[in-house]
């Protein structure tokens, strides 16, 4: 038996209370591994500190009657100034185990977390995955029937992980795992249900991917997380333009197949999750480049897919959504990502972008605007407000924020259009004839070339393969 | 909860340099005015008598005021109660203090300051009174501790004026009657006089009231209990705490 009975949890904040779970009752799959998913500040933490007995709800009962771990988190467990022998002895001590043991415990901690000499240094000085690493290690020392993980990118990590996965292998009769996690790929490893916390519901899956499903509507996510499988499709996808089928283009096409094939290559080869989705990420920019929206969208959400946390992913995603015109979507996304992090200036300016495109021009201001604060030194910034405040008719407001972008960017042409257009609809037709003029001269100098794809293309080839070297 | 001896490593030392310095500038305060012995001890035993049970007190009162705080961490396992920060940093600071007091009594012996020794029963019973008492005070400043950032700041302006009135250079038997009534009510005082009489043969005060000290000690061991167990949950509960 394990469930949650009339749960209530709420916290005082600063205008009166948030309810994160309010008179919930749900029965938890036993003897198995539960993934809790759910976005920021949805009580997933929470959760896991009350099932483990050290938070308390307002209302409401766990009722379990198997042997909880301590939360293993980021955060908390340790003494900084003690060493982590130190740290582990008082943690042995604490849970009553002899002195005979606690000698050969503190050994096997040790070897497990493959800390070495730093065993003997003080918790303050360790990084996070040294700290979450020795934390693993320490509740393996106890028979616990439910580990509580938050967020196992803690737990150090690639190598650390499998051999993690490997320690919980040998437990699995007794031990299982609840975890809180962001990346998907982590969750796989170890757990097969999952828990969804939205909006103060607790919705419980029998099946991990139907929750993970559930948690990334936008995306459509596909039944291996592994690239490889599906590597196939690439060649298909990537047939060239029809602009590159001239004779000159041959050895342009030649090369552009060699670095395809590296890719793949390189994707079979690497198993740090982390490089996949970042080789992921840059399929989908060179997608986007290519003109090819839908494939671009759909390696960019695999990439978000596989470590949604790095922020670095989603600007170029939601410029794929733009341009596919999935507004909606792209509402979604952004708002899930803002709130984590408000204060993206990339994000804030695409939000502006946005709201300008669904007419709901005061709050691409609001985001303009902060976006502009961010970021005081950027032309583009005070480029986009410009705009924006010129289609609001606020001409003055539109004139000084365009002559910051210049002055900031003295070469801005698109910006002196800009200005020459503000100037005009204020009456000041010498200055605005004159912009005009300055926009003229800038454009024609740095006039691209006629349309010759054969250089755009061994450009954007030369970019990817750079790239690639770096990520070598 | 041993280990959180590691932590006062370095303070053993200042255990016992503290109320040294104390003493010792007491003595010189009281050797300008010339008189050696106050009311019939010497006063370097005197005035040691006095500062290490005030200092004692002092310590656990604003050691169990960031007990809760300190320990966080330590309360991610299931087992540790925010009691058992109070009640650890109680005992050591008893057992550090004591040792202290033992060994600065002892060295001031050796070195030819004359007292007599009168009942090690009745010292320990005191102490055992006085730690009733700090636990219970101890109790009470763990659960307000956290609940009202402020008490920080308030406690040592609380204790301060207390450090006047608790007999720490003064013997009872020097202060008038008329203001005998009021600071009796004291039980510092109470238990710093207690102490004395009952470790040196020959010290007297003008009021023995042992029912006092045990009702005060254990109506502040119940009071403390009670609010400790009204609060509890609350502060172990993130949310009203963490969120400050």
């Amino acid at each position: 038996m394990f469930r949650i009975e009339n749960l209530t949890k709420s916290y005082r904040i600063n205008n009166g209370r948030h309810y994160i779970f309010k008179d919930i009752t749900v029965d938890f799959p036993e003897n198995a591994n539960i993934a809790i998913l759910g976005p920021n500040g949805a009580g997933k933490s929470s959760l896991l500190r009350i099932l483990g007995g050290i938070d308390y709800p307002d209302s409401g009962r766990v009722i379990c009657d198997k042997t909880m771990s301590w939360p293993l988190g980021i955060a908390g467990g340790f003494i900084g100034h003690l060493t982590g022998r130190e740290n582990c002895d008082l943690v042995c001590r604490i849970y009553g185990l002899n002195k005979v043991k606690i000698e050969d415990t503190l050994e096997t901690i040790k070897e497990l977390s493959g800390l070495g000499k730093y065993f003997e240094e003080p918790i303050g000085y360790y990084s996070t995955g040294m700290n979450g690493r020795l934390n693993f290690s320490l509740s393996m020392a106890f028979d616990f029937e439910y580990l509580l993980i938050d967020e196992l990118t803690s737990v150090g990590d690639r190598h650390f992980r499998e051999k993690a996965r490997n320690t919980l292998d040998e437990k699995r009769s007794t031990c299982n795992v609840i975890m809180v996690s962001h990346s998907a790929a982590i969750v796989r490893d170890f757990c097969e249900h999952g828990i969804l916390l939205k909006d103060g519901q607790m919705q419980v899956f029998d099946n991990l991917d139907d929750a993970l499903k559930a948690y990334f509507p936008a995306a459509d996510i596909p039944k291996t997380a592994r690239l490889s499988s599906y590597g196939s499709d690439l060649d298909d996808v990537l047939k060239l333009p029809q602009e590159l089928e001239g004779d000159s283009n041959q050895t342009l096409k030649r090369r552009l197949n060699l670095i395809l094939k590296e890719l793949h290559e390189q994707i079979d080869q690497s198993d740090r999750i982390e490089d996949e989705a970042t080789v992921c990420h840059r399929l989908g920019v060179l997608f986007f480049q290519l003109g090819k929206w839908n494939d671009s969208l759909e390696f960019h959400q695999k990439a978000i897919y596989l470590d949604e946390q790095n922020l670095a992913f989603y600007p170029p995603y939601l410029n794929c959504l733009f341009q596919l015109g999935r507004l909606e979507d792209a509402i979604e996304v952004l708002e899930r990502v803002l709130g984590w992090n408000p204060n993206h200036p990339i994000l804030l300016s695409q939000k502006g972008t946005l709201m300008q495109r669904l007419g709901r021009n005061e709050e691409a201001v609001i985001a303009l605007k902060s976006a502009v604060d961010l970021e005081p030194e950027n032309p583009d910034r005070y480029f986009q407000l410009a705009s924006l405040q010129h289609i609001n008719a606020q001409f003055e407001d539109a004139l000084s924020s365009a002559l910051t972008a210049i002055k900031l960017n003295p070469n801005f042409s698109p910006c002196f259009e800009l200005l020459s257009r503000i100037l005009a609809e204020m009456n000041r037709w010498e200055e605005s004839v004159e912009a005009k003029l300055k926009f003229g001269r800038l454009t024609s100098e740095s006039k691209p070339s006629p349309r010759d794809w054969g250089k755009i293309y061994s450009d954007i080839i030369s970019k990817v393969e750079t790239e690639f070297r770096k990520v070598k | 909860m041993k280990s959180r001896f590691g932590r006062y490593k370095l303070g053993y030392s200042w255990a016992i340099l503290e109320p040294l310095g104390y003493v010792g500038a007491f003595s010189i305060i009281r050797m300008a005015f010339g008189s050696s012995d106050i009311a019939g001890l010497s006063f370097p035993i005197f005035f040691c008598s006095g500062i290490i049970p005030f200092l004692l007190f002092s310590g656990t009162l604003m050691q169990s005021l960031t007990s809760v705080s300190a320990n966080h961490s330590l309360f991610t396992y299931r087992h540790v109660k925010p009691y058992h920060c109070v009640l650890a940093r109680l005992c050591l600071e008893f057992a550090i203090y004591f040792v202290a007091g033992v060994f600065i009594l002892s060295v001031f012996y050796t070195f030819g300051v004359q007292f007599a020794l009168s009942s090690i029963s009745g010292t320990l019973g005191i102490l055992a009174l006085f730690f009733l008492f700090c636990l219970g005070l101890g109790l009470i400043m763990a659960v307000i501790g956290p609940l009202f950032r402020e008490s920080e700041k308030i406690m040592p302006i609380l204790i301060r004026p207390l450090f006047l009135i608790s007999g720490v250079f003064f013997p009872t038997i020097e202060v008038p009657d008329r203001y005998i009534v009021y600071l009796q009510w004291n039980p510092v005082l109470h238990v710093i006089e207690f102490l004395r009489v009952n470790l040196f043969l020959n010290y007297e005060m003008p009021f023995q009231s042992i029912a006092y000290l045990s009702l005060v000690s254990f109506s502040s061991l119940f009071v403390g209990i009670l609010a400790y167990r009204w609060k509890e949950k609350k502060l172990l509960t993130s949310g009203t705490i963490r969120l400050r």
